[in-house]
């Protein structure tokens, strides 16, 4: 207590105490809010990436959640869910809350979508997120691994794709357009069919053929108001939702038909259309086909089949009855010369269900027709299922960027045994050369101990990527065999002399080692092994990783300090008691440092565990990368909210450490002084 | 046990500093011998000479007619006890004492059997599991000096170990040590700044001054004769009274003219004082043969002195006073009535009085 107690209810100290507690407060504030900020957007996405607030908005706020809930369902793609819901949407963070619908369409919607025929229609939701990894795209590679118990090769063969690690496993695309297209094998498919039966039908988006027509179509055509549209062609439609695609039976024509027919017959996705199946129909796609192929002959020769006449080929009136004839079928479609307007109608989601709830549901009529736009209910449905699992949804995506980032460090565990290793290495290494070197410049008062002092401080003056290029050749070319041959004829020499002339004084027979240490590592050898033969590469080994940091100036000099206060009395006590140098070091010198060599532990596991531009340069092979390099991997390929989640989970175990050893750091910087 | 021979021993450091020349001595066996002089003087410079934490410049230290100056201090067969004692923090007093033996490789039982019966001597067996922190300065003192003990050497060495206690402490300890030293019967070689330690425990006692020793003689020899000034200076507190002033030989009378006074030398002297011709000289005196004269006291007057401080101790009472400006001190018996601020009477015991040549040599 710097203040006295005496006086410390005046005015002026009380203020200056306040003073004193506002600026700590303050400067906590300012540390922690960043953090706030941090923690806050590893949890985010596109949808609230922007939203800077310290803690994750969607926990609180229904709406935000909302958005990055149709964000995800929508696999991160806006023209998805602007056709599902068949408004415009400019961006996720504009996207509104939907107009409510009747409680009961919302229930045989959700009671439709569980069908098959609705799963066959519907594409699956979270499977693709702006680089993240929702919830099925997940589930989907867990599968996978199941399913090949983690042979990534078979799975490769199987869905004919390349990838390196599981990491790259990914749902297959699927895509309604004109076409129905889905990436991968026959196999893949397979399992994707089935693991999207498993999947809840809340988690089915749908491709609605009518936003298609009136915001692809009638909005580049006309412009993008209801109002541009009733200028153009003098109608008097409130809003695009009564623009139908498919007019109800009976209405009377407007000025849209021939957009109409245009659209249904070029532009349609054609898993949407379906052609009368009545006699008329089938003579003129027969006759059509007569006057494309000339002879059944012909015709037979392209499909590989044996028809005797046009009329044995079978009549197509969906795609998915023979996908084979589809170039065939698109083409009669194509032709008002042989299909008539009249034979096509539209078969898409919206018309299945209203089937099934005339059908199914056994609505009347009135009800059915009644039923609004399938965006509008989409767009309601959604909300309705956002709302009912928002505790879920909450927690799916707090945890969403972690389990990613800890997915893929899982699948990389060399990376944690990598570091695990290096961080001990770095421990031992700078436990064992670093209170050496202090031992012998704080015991052994040499002529030179101040210069090579101000030489160990030199080396901080320098940033570390300076030597990072030196360090890189160094290690390439290292000179292992003359570094050792060295040593060797050192201590040879040392013996020898130490030998031969007794009565030579230690400072002599230490120069005449050196000397000869140096004529053989450093002359001898590398002429006699020649440059190759001498050099060694250490690239992609710890050796690369721990030497060039395994002396460390600042460390030298913090237990060179350390050692010179302990008192001379204590070694010359052992000195009495008939303890060599060794037991000097060991059993005394290194017992009463434990709280400056843990910090020299601490500091060279933080060293080691945040090292990522030396670990990236010098160890190119990734079976050897720490977890920094492949956090780094991940962040290039990653959204911003996943590399804040790697870097919160990266800093955890730096946290732990420090947290955990909060007294040794204090002791080590307040030197004990033993009385 | 054994003795040590110091011949012709100097001691100079690198860049010069000469901290001990021409050092001889013989100190006996189990004789109790204790270095004593101001800081500096290089005592402690030749302890560690023979302890073999200083390399010797010149000369010979030998144990026991072993020339040991190339033998390293572990096999001296020494043991030191050091002024901050030195024990080791980091194990408890059981292994502080057992270290050496470990190190020397005895076996277990014989090093357990010596560390307890050590631990019972100096009476701190049930501090045997406590570590140096946990002690009290006089505990750890003793386990400094159990240390040494343990080892059964040659010759003790004592580097100021009371140093560092207070004053009751000392006291105790000194008494300890000397006990110690009857009943080892040891060879012990101790260092003090402290000439009261040294009076009361020495056998002999050596004084050093500027790197060379001044005197060596028993304590009694050392206070009533000092060789030169410097000893008689250095032993007995208060220090001896020096007064200044120059011998005159006036017929057969022996004079000294002191400042503001002179007085007749006894007869006696003459003999003595033969070599020093007339000139300056030093009276010294120490405190106790100055003698304080009472009022209705009709002995003989040397002269007449301005009081400055009187210091009552009880038994006796310490009187401050100057005369041409030399100042000196009487002590005299508690029992007299004196009052700071005026003018006493004082006689000289000429009988107890020393007299130096202005070499600093002790003629009388």
């Amino acid at each position: 207590m710097i203040i006295s107690t005496v006086g410390a209810k005046h005015w002026k100290t009380r203020l200056a105490v306040a003073l004193i507690y506002l600026v700590l407060i303050l400067g906590a504030v300012t540390m922690i809010y960043p953090f706030l900020l941090m923690l806050a957007g590893s949890v985010k996405s596109e949808a609230d990436a922007d939203r800077i607030t310290p803690y994750p908005e969607f926990w609180f706020n229904d709406h935000v959640l909302f958005q990055k809930y149709v964000e995800s369902k929508h696999n991160a793609t806006i023209a998805n869910c602007r056709l599902a819901w068949g408004v415009s949407v400019p961006s996720w963070r504009r996207i509104e809350l939907p107009e409510p619908v009747a409680p009961e369409i919302i229930a045989d919607f959700g009671a439709w979508r569980e069908t098959d025929e609705a799963r066959s229609l519907g594409l699956l939701g979270h499977t693709s997120g702006a680089r993240l990894l929702p919830l099925n795209a997940r589930l989907w590679r867990k599968s996978m691994e199941d399913k090949y118990d983690g042979d990534l090769r078979a799975y490769c063969q199987d869905s004919g794709t390349m990838v390196t690690d599981w990491t790259g496993v990914m749902p297959p695309f699927e895509i309604v357009g004109r076409y129905r297209l889905r990436s991968g094998t026959e196999q893949s498919r397979q399992d994707y069919e089935s693991f999207k039966a498993q999947r809840p039908g809340a988690d089915l988006f749908f491709r609605d053929p009518q936003a298609n027509f009136v915001l692809d179509v009638l909005s580049a055509k006309y412009g993008r108001t209801i109002g541009d549209l009733n200028a153009a062609l003098g109608t008097y439609w409130r809003d695009w939702d009564e623009v139908l695609l498919m007019k109800e039976d009976g209405a009377p024509p407007d000025p849209l038909e021939a957009d109409r027919e245009a659209y249904l017959r070029g532009t349609a996705p054609l898993q949407y259309i379906r052609l009368a199946d009545i006699p008329a129909s089938r003579d003129a796609y027969h006759r059509y086909l007569a006057k494309r192929h000339g002879s059944v002959r012909a015709y037979n020769a392209m499909h590989r089949t044996s028809h005797t006449d046009f009329t044995d080929v079978p009549f197509v009136a969906h795609i998915d009855d023979d996908p084979s004839q589809r170039v065939e079928w698109e083409e009669f479609l194509r032709d008002p010369a042989f299909c008539q307007t009249a034979w096509i109608s539209l078969d898409g989601p919206r018309e299945r269900f209203l089937q099934y709830r005339r059908a199914v549901c056994g609505r009347d009529e009135a009800a059915v027709r009644a039923t609004p736009t399938l965006g509008k209910i989409a767009a309601a449905v959604d909300y309705h299922d956002c709302m009912a699992s928002s505790r879920e949804l909450r927690k799916e995506f707090t945890k969403r960027n972690y389990l990613h980032v800890l997915d893929y460090i899982a699948l990389h565990g060399n990376g944690i045994v990598n570091t695990l290793i290096y961080c001990l290495l770095a421990i031992l290494t700078s436990l064992i050369v670093n209170p050496l070197a202090a031992y012998a410049l704080s015991r052994f008062k040499l002529s030179t101990t101040y210069q090579i002092l101000l030489f160990c401080m030199a080396t901080m003056a320098f940033p570390g990527e300076v030597s990072m290029i030196p360090a890189f050749i160094l290690m390439k070319r290292f000179p292992l065999w003359p570094l050792l041959g060295g040593v060797a004829a050192m201590a040879v020499t040392y013996f020898l002399v130490a030998k031969l002339a007794p009565r030579w004084r230690m400072g002599r027979i230490a120069l005449s080692a050196l000397g000869a240490g140096v004529l053989v590592g450093g002359i001898i050898l590398p002429i006699v092994l020649g440059r190759d033969g001498s050099q060694v590469s250490l690239l992609n080994t710890f050796a690369a990783l721990v030497l060039p940091g395994a002396a460390n100036g600042y460390f030298i000099f913090l237990l060179k300090g350390f050692f010179d206060s302990m008192p001379r009395e204590l070694y010359e006590a052992a000195e009495l008691d008939g303890a060599g140098e060794w037991t000097k070091f060991w059993t005394l010198t290194i017992n009463l440092s434990k709280p400056i060599l843990a910090v020299i532990a601490l500091g060279a596991f933080t060293g080691a565990y945040s090292a990522f531009m030396m670990a990236l340069i010098i160890i190119p092979d990734p079976d050897m990368w720490t977890i920094m390099v492949w956090i780094f991997q991940l962040q290039s390929q990653s959204h911003g909210a996943v590399v804040y989640a790697s870097i919160v989970l990266a800093a955890l175990p730096t946290f732990l450490v420090f947290a955990f050893c909060q007294n040794l750091i204090i002791r080590g910087i307040v030197v004990p002084t033993e009385k | 046990m054994a003795s040590v021979t110091l011949t012709q021993v100097s001691k100079v450091y690198t860049g010069g500093v000469k901290a001990v020349t021409d050092f001889n001595l013989v100190v006996n066996d189990k004789e109790f011998l204790v270095l004593v002089g101001p800081s500096g003087c290089g005592k402690s410079t030749v302890l560690r000479m023979i302890a073999g934490l200083e390399t010797i410049t010149d000369g010979t230290i030998a144990i026991d007619d072993r020339v040991v100056n190339e033998i390293p201090a572990k096999d001296r067969g020494i043991a030191m006890v050091f002024q901050n004692y030195a024990l080791y923090p980091h194990m408890t007093v059981r292994e502080n004492m057992s270290f050496a033996l470990k190190l020397r490789k005895f076996p277990r039982a014989e090093i357990q059997e010596r560390v307890d019966e050590v631990a019972a001597l100096l009476d701190i067996a049930d501090l045997l599991d406590r570590r140096p922190k946990q002690l009290s300065g006089g505990q750890r003192q003793r386990v400094a000096v159990g240390r040494a003990i343990v080892r059964k050497p040659k010759v003790f060495l004592f580097d100021e170990p009371l140093s560092n206690l207070d004053a009751k402490m000392r006291v105790q300890m000194r008494v300890e040590i000397s006990r110690l030293h009857r009943r080892l019967g040891s060879t012990m070689i101790y260092v003090t700044h402290d000439q009261t330690e040294a009076m009361t425990m020495a056998d002999r006692i050596v004084v050093m001054d500027g790197g060379h020793v001044q005197q060596v003689a028993e304590p009694m020899t050392l206070y009533h004769h000092p060789a030169n000034r410097f000893t008689a200076g250095f032993i007995g507190t208060p220090a001896m009274n020096f007064f200044e002033g120059r011998l005159r030989r006036d017929g057969q009378a022996l004079l000294f003219d002191g400042t503001g006074f002179s007085i007749l030398l006894p007869g006696a002297w003459k003999e003595k004082l033969a070599k020093l011709p007339d000139g300056p000289a030093t009276l010294g005196l120490r405190p106790e043969d100055v003698v304080c004269l009472d009022a209705g006291d009709s002995s003989e007057c040397h002269f007449d002195a301005a009081l400055d401080v009187v210091e009552p101790m009880g038994a006796e009472t310490c009187v401050y006073a100057s005369i041409g400006g030399t100042s000196f001190i009487s002590r005299t018996d508690g029992k007299m009535r004196v009052e700071p601020d005026q003018h006493q009477r004082f006689r000289l015991r000429l009988e107890a009085a020393h007299c130096f040549a202005p070499s600093g040599e002790a003629l009388v």
